[in-house]
This record gives structure tokens, C-alpha cells and sequence, in this order.
């Protein structure tokens, strides 16, 4: 109840501000069991233990959303439960921004979501705001502190935007600090974007994007991205001789050069309200199939050594390790995604089906998915399952399946 | 005999445009019981309900401005900070959860709790033409038949027959046909007198493929408001300048 009681307090200040009324306020609640299965078979399995796959966990989410005096804020205070672990408490700002004009230009500053690309499944082009796509329930993404300048025309916009002032090169890459361009065209049923950033991790970077809708019921999307330097995690342990175990974390990080991202995709839209996605994308940042086969082979010596009277703990430990693998935004280079669902006007209930294809080693994602929207509720439920070829990097998650709820009242 | 033929095919298409200049004229009056400006800031309820039960209720800003342009804000708890632009044929949404403006398609306005195309769309003679098919009673009121085609393809309904009171142009009933010149709704539209002005309140829209189901659009107050052209790009609705 620590984040139910944050955030009361945060909307109990909010409605006290003389300004602001209660239409300004809103509230959502959420609550997302999430049933994890562990996949036993998996060469990763021993370090699993300690690692957040295969384990249970439930999380609550209060979000408030309010404007005062023209300061657009979502706070969020969440609490998370996952067997094995102790609770964890957060509360965080999503945004705080300040919009405002000066001279006749625009300028925009404090904390917020800065999304930039076209598609869904991957977004090669959010530079700055890097998040996980393939998230099982879609919360509120937590933006980034920044000061900007915006221009805009009928149909074209120019944004500056100095990300993450003072932080130079962060402990993560969403809190580098940067300095970024984006320039925005309408061209009739054509939007071009184009983006580029200056950051002392990728030094260069720059990219566009286009999403066109030729006829009625079709869009079609695509991003092209360049960066000049790139980060890449990688096991030392690979390829040496003797007993495959570190006393200390074999994870090291390689700096790379010349990166090229593309994703090109459609939505088809139908009278009867089905809706079909379809994506493909190349994300050269991402690893390859060869490099999913060296460490499966090192994860495998590894595992074998538990027979040899090598402790299960040092075992585990070092497949816990080369569990970072699966941190990428992609797990493997090249990607298909098609996702069906359908949604009539005023229908209540939503189904969705989505598969997620690696064809470079046979990996399978598959999720389905229900939802329902009431009054002042929505419920979602689905699964999600891994699989598709043997030794493919889906099919060696330690994790084989995740069943969800996700309970939302709004306020 | 040549004479003969000219001075009827003269005459007719005399007829037609006088016609299709009648037709303009009762739309542009039909128009002006629901927008009365050329700009305007409109504050909307939506009911949906089920077999005469209610299922949901939402509340909308819609903000119009002439060249065919709308922005609809979502008031309503579970979906603020969304947004829909619409500018002629093109559209786009943004949601408050990745905060990033997506080109959408004609297609997936129609998806949603209820039809954007049916809150933020206030005006027919911008989007259609036609002709006069003849005069009807409809519900004791006397009312010319209008038979109208979109002239524009982004339109929800590409066909509309709509009856308007003989006396005063109001509208009193409108079948609305999709794409595959289905009906897919009906409407009926509430007259009332509002501050001295004669305006629609409230459209009642009967869906006749999903038969039960019912969407009854109140229009809460309009003022005439006009924000700046860039409030229409799509870049800016990132922003969170528009006080409402």
C-alpha cells in the first residue's frame, strides 16, 4: 500500500492547488499477475535461479495524470511482488513538462516521453526514448528530463532537443546525454521524419522515416537508422580452452562501428474490424544467429560441468552471466512480426494474435491476447509462448511461457 | 429538330445545377444548426448503449476550423491525453502512453468506443453533393430527401441519404451507408432553441449492423474559437499548450 499511499498524497496536493479542478485529475489503477513457466530444458536453466525468468511476480500500478498551472505531470507508483524476492517500491515521474511560447517560438522543458518512429514492433528511431517494445502489457513509458525547441508550419516542424542535460555518458543508454534534430514534412497522405543525434556513446547517429496510407483501409511504414558507433555485451569465456567458469562476470562490452537498422511494415485495416500488422526489420546491433550458437555451446559446457562435481553455484552463476544476451531490444538480427486483432465500434471485447518470427535460427513468440473495456475498467488476459526450432535463441529462454491479467480501473 | 435538342439538353442541365445549387444551399443551412462558425470549440458527451441499457459514456473537445480540419481531445478518465487530428482525407492519434503521433487510416477511425468520424465531422457540404430525390414525410415533419455522395474519399460514410424539414432546412434523419453501400447506421437529430439559436443537442445514432446498439452524441456547449493553424500539424500534438 506504499505506492497506493504516494499517490493519494501526490492527487490530495494536486486537487489542493487552488487551480486545478477535478477534470484535470485522473487516476488509473492497475494489477498484473503475471504466471511465469520455467523451461527446464534450456542450457540457461541453471542461472535462471537467479535471474527474474521463470519466477512469478504481481505488480500494482497507481498513475496520476493531472495539469497544474499549465505543468502537464503523470507520477507513477508501483510496487512490485516476484516470488523469491523481496517487494519493490518505486515512484516515479513519467513526465513534467512545461510548455510554453517566447518570441513566437515554441520551447518545451522538464521530463517527457519523446517517441519518434513509426512502427510497433521495433522503433529503430527512438533515439532517445528506448524502451522495450515487446512488453506483455502496455504502461505508461517514463520520458526523459530535456529542453527543447520546437517550430512548426501547417504541414512541416523542426525539433532541437538537448536530452539528459549534465549527464554525459550514463550507466544506461536512455540517460546519455545528447543533443538531437528532428525535422517532420506532411506531404499529402505522406509523413517524412528525419532525425539525427550527436551522444558520446554512438558518437553519430542518424535516421528517417516515412508512413504513407495509399488507399483507405492501408498504411504503410518504414525507418531506415545509421549509427556510427554501437555497444555490443559479449561473454569472454567463448572460444577458450579449459573449464568454462569466471570467478568474476566474463560479460564484457565491445564498442562497434557502422550499425545500419531498417524496419519496413503495413497495417490493413477491414470494414468488419479486423486489423492486420505485419513488420520486418534488420537490427544490426542486435546478435546474430552464429553468436546465439557460440554462447549456447558455452552455457552447455557449462551445464555439463554439474556432473563433474563442479559446485552447482558456480555453475549457475556463470549461466547467469550469459543471461544478458537476452537484454537486447531484438534478441536476433532479423525479425517478422504479424499481429491480427480485431475491434468493431463500440465492441467491448478486443482479441488479438501476434507472432513474432526470428527466421535466421526458427524462433517462435507467439501471443494471444483478450481484452475488455467497461465504464471505468479494462481487463486484459493473454499468453505468451516460446518457442519454434530447437537451438533457436527464443526456444533457449529459461522461460517458456507467460500467462497475464492486467486489471485496470481509471478514475 | 437540332434546335429542339439543345434548348432540352440546355434546359436540363439548367435544371440539374440549379439543382446541385439547391443542394449546397440546404446543407450549408443543415450545417449551421451544428456549427455556427467557421471555427468552433465543441464540448461533446457520447452514451453508447446496449438494448437500451447504458454501456459507456465519454466525454470529448472537438475543435474545427474550416479546410476540413478537426482535433478531438478525450476528457474522459480512462482515456485522457489521447488525441485524434484529422486534416481532410489524413488522420492521425496519439496516445498518452508512448506519446508519439501515428498516421491512422480512414479504416481505423471507425474503430474505437465510438466513431471519430461521427463526434469530430459537423459539416456535410464540405464532404458531399448530390440531389434532391424528392419530399417525405418523416415522423409528421415534411422533409426534402436529400440523396448525397462524399466527394471526398476519407469521409466515413461514402452515401447519405438525408432528410431535412422542408420549412427551416434542420435535419431530422440520416441513413448512413459505409464503403460497401451498406446501411450502417441511422440517425436522428433533437432541434432545441439554445441561447436565442436554434441548434442540433443531441444526434441519436441507431446502428443497424450491430442492431441494439445505440450512441447518442450530446452536444454539451459550442463557442466559436479559433487556434492557431499549427495546432493542426500533427508534430504538435505532443504538446500541451491548448488550454480548454
Amino acid at each position: 500500500m506504499k505506492a497506493g499511499t504516494a499517490i493519494a498524497t501526490l492527487c490530495a496536493a494536486c486537487l489542493s492547488v487552488s487551480q486545478v479542478d477535478a477534470s484535470d485529475v485522473s487516476v488509473k489503477a492497475w494489477a498484473i499477475p503475471e504466471y511465469h513457466t520455467l523451461n527446464s530444458a534450456s542450457p540457461f536453466a541453471p542461472g535462471a535461479a537467479q535471474s527474474r525468468f521463470g519466477k512469478n511476480r504481481t505488480r500494482e500500478e497507481f498513475e496520476l495524470r493531472a495539469r497544474v498551472w499549465d505543468v502537464n505531470l503523470v507520477a507513477t507508483a508501483a510496487t512490485t511482488a516476484m516470488e523469491q524476492y523481496k517487494p519493490e517500491y518505486t515512484t516515479f515521474v513519467n513526465e513534467l513538462n512545461y510548455d510554453f511560447s517566447l518570441a513566437g517560438e515554441r520551447f518545451s522543458l522538464g521530463k517527457k516521453i519523446v517517441s519518434w518512429d513509426v512502427g510497433f514492433g521495433y522503433r529503430p528511431l527512438d533515439l532517445l526514448q528506448q524502451e522495450n517494445r515487446r512488453s506483455i502489457v502496455t504502461t505508461t513509458l517514463e520520458g526523459i528530463p530535456y529542453l527543447a525547441w520546437e517550430t512548426f508550419s501547417g504541414d512541416s516542424a523542426w525539433m532541437l532537443i538537448y536530452a539528459n542535460p549534465g549527464q554525459g555518458r550514463a550507466g544506461v543508454a536512455k540517460n546519455d546525454e545528447s543533443v538531437a534534430l528532428k525535422y517532420y514534412l506532411r506531404d499529402g497522405t505522406t509523413d517524412w521524419h528525419a532525425v539525427a543525434r550527436l551522444s558520446e556513446r554512438h558518437h553519430f547517429e542518424t535516421g528517417a522515416a516515412i508512413s504513407t496510407v495509399p488507399l483507405e483501409s492501408l498504411e504503410v511504414h518504414g525507418s531506415l537508422l545509421y549509427q556510427h558507433r554501437f555497444e555490443q555485451q559479449y561473454n569472454s569465456l567463448i572460444g577458450t580452452a579449459g573449464v568454462p567458469l569466471s570467478s568474476g562476470d566474463p560479460m564484457r562490452s565491445q564498442t562497434r562501428e557502422h550499425a545500419v537498422t531498417a524496419l519496413a511494415g503495413f497495417t490493413l485495416t477491414g470494414e468488419a474490424g479486423f486489423s492486420l500488422l505485419g513488420e520486418a526489420w534488420y537490427d544490426a546491433t542486435a546478435y546474430s544467429a552464429a553468436e546465439w550458437r557460440d554462447v549456447k555451446e558455452l552455457v552447455s559446457r557449462q551445464a555439463g560441468l554439474l556432473s563433474q562435481g563442479i559446485p552447482p553455484a558456480a555453475v549457475s552463476g556463470n549461466s547467469a552471466y550469459s543471461l544478458h544476451y537476452f537484454d537486447q531490444p531484438n534478441v536476433l538480427k532479423e525479425n517478422l512480426l504479424l499481429r491480427l486483432s480485431h475491434r468493431h465500434e463500440g465492441e467491448n471485447w478486443e482479441p488479438a494474435v501476434d507472432l513474432l518470427c526470428t527466421p535466421a535460427d526458427g524462433g517462435l513468440v507467439t501471443t494471444a491476447s483478450l481484452a475488455y473495456s467497461g465504464n471505468h475498467f479494462r481487463v486484459d488476459g493473454g499468453v505468451r509462448q516460446y518457442g519454434g526450432a530447437g537451438g533457436s535463441a527464443y526456444r533457449l529462454l529459461p522461460e517458456e511461457r507467460i500467462i497475464y491479467f492486467a486489471l485496470q480501473g481509471f478514475w | 429538330m437540332c434546335n429542339f435538342i439543345v434548348t432540352c439538353f440546355v434546359v436540363c442541365i439548367t435544371a440539374l445545377q440549379a439543382q446541385a445549387g439547391d443542394v449546397a444551399r440546404y446543407l450549408k443551412k443543415a450545417d449551421s444548426y451544428r456549427l455556427e462558425a467557421d471555427a468552433m470549440q465543441v464540448e461533446t458527451d457520447v452514451k453508447l448503449f446496449k438494448s437500451g441499457v447504458l454501456d459507456k459514456e465519454r466525454l470529448y473537445t472537438v475543435y474545427l476550423k474550416n479546410g476540413r480540419r478537426s482535433l478531438v481531445l478525450m476528457q474522459s478518465a480512462g482515456e485522457k491525453g489521447q488525441k485524434v487530428l484529422m486534416i481532410g482525407d489524413d488522420f492521425w492519434q496519439i496516445m498518452p502512453q508512448s506519446q508519439r503521433p501515428i498516421r491512422i487510416t480512414p479504416m481505423q477511425k471507425l474503430l474505437g468506443d465510438a466513431s471519430v468520424g461521427d463526434i469530430a465531422t459537423m459539416n456535410w457540404s464540405e464532404d458531399y453533393d448530390g440531389s434532391v430525390a424528392g419530399e417525405i414525410d418523416v415522423d409528421g415533419v415534411l422533409c426534402f430527401h436529400l440523396s448525397l455522395t462524399a466527394k471526398n474519399k476519407g469521409v466515413s460514410y461514402k452515401r447519405i441519404e438525408l432528410f431535412i424539414a422542408k420549412n427551416d432546412s434542420r435535419p431530422v434523419k440520416a441513413d448512413l451507408y459505409v464503403a460497401s453501400d451498406k446501411l450502417a447506421k441511422q440517425a436522428r437529430f433533437s432541434v432545441a432553441s439554445v441561447k436565442g439559436r436554434r441548434q442540433v443537442t443531441a444526434m441519436a445514432i441507431k446502428d443497424q449492423i450491430q442492431t441494439g446498439r445505440e450512441t447518442v452524441i450530446s452536444y454539451l456547449t459550442r463557442k466559436a474559437r479559433s487556434v492557431p493553424d499549427e495546432y493542426y500539424n500533427p508534430m504538435f500534438l505532443t504538446r500541451n499548450d491548448l488550454k480548454e
